[in-house]
């Protein structure tokens, strides 16, 4: 289900680390999403 | 259950199948889910569903099966119970229990209350690095709506304002980028069509 546009998501910080971690990153157009909300656990800031 | 879209359900439930069903069906009907954490005191409870409670909207209904309905009765889930409506079903009902204990009790875990110490995350994450990536745009609430972070408001309100709910069953970095990635996008899921 590519390309959805999803403009808010909730992850936890293991999801947020693979995806800063994920070496494509800026070759995706990310700027459908507005806000990002974390919590399961802390994340340094 | 008597329960129209943009009622409220609020949920105190353990980790089980049947929290998914709930909030898969809230989905379908429109409802608001309101998840309450079953490891959460008491108090917090309260507080919870102290904030959750109908603002602007029609009902607000308390969900749960018999042992969490036994917790809800035992401490600050009696206020909430009367405040918010009504329990949908209850029996066992111990007064005097922590909620939580009540639960983890049930599935013979004591409380895991431990806070991880976030030095150990020192250097780990790097959030900037995916926020620098996102818009800077002021992201503005649906009108009329009073969001607190204890409501999961992105996921769990979505239908009640029209719009879509999106789960990435296996999540990686690539296919949530991928999930986004306006690039190929149609107009509108299929799913989301009415």
């Amino acid at each position: 289900m590519p390309g959805e546009r999803v403009s808010r998501t909730v992850l936890v910080p293991t999801m947020i680390n693979l995806l800063t971690q994920f070496p494509d990153l800026e070759q995706f157009d990310l700027t459908s999403l507005e806000a990002l909300a974390y919590g399961g656990s802390p994340m340094a800031p | 259950m008597d329960l129209r879209a943009g009622d409220r359900l609020a949920m105190l439930l353990p980790n089980e199948p049947e929290y998914l069903e709930l909030i898969y069906a809230c989905s379908w009907l429109g409802v608001i889910a309101v998840p309450v954490n079953a490891r959460s005191s008491a108090a917090e409870i309260d507080r919870v569903l102290a904030d959750a409670s109908p603002r602007g909207l029609d009902l607000a209904l308390v969900a749960a099966g018999a042992d969490c309905a036994a917790s809800m009765a035992a401490g600050a889930g009696q206020r909430a119970a009367g405040r918010c409506g009504r329990v949908l079903s209850g029996s066992n009902l111990r007064p005097g229990r922590d909620p939580g204990s009540h639960l983890h009790e049930r599935h013979d875990r004591p409380p895991q209350r431990r806070c991880a110490d976030p030095r150990q995350y020192s250097g780990q994450y790097r959030p900037s690095q995916l926020l620098d990536a996102l818009p800077r745009r002021r992201c503005a609430p649906p009108r009329g709506a009073g969001f607190h972070i204890l409501d999961f408001p992105f996921i769990f309100a979505a239908p009640a304002f029209g719009t879509c709910q999106i789960t990435i069953p296996k999540f990686s970095a690539a296919s949530f980028c991928e999930t986004v990635c306006p690039a190929n996008a149609s107009a509108a899921p299929c799913w989301c069509r009415r």
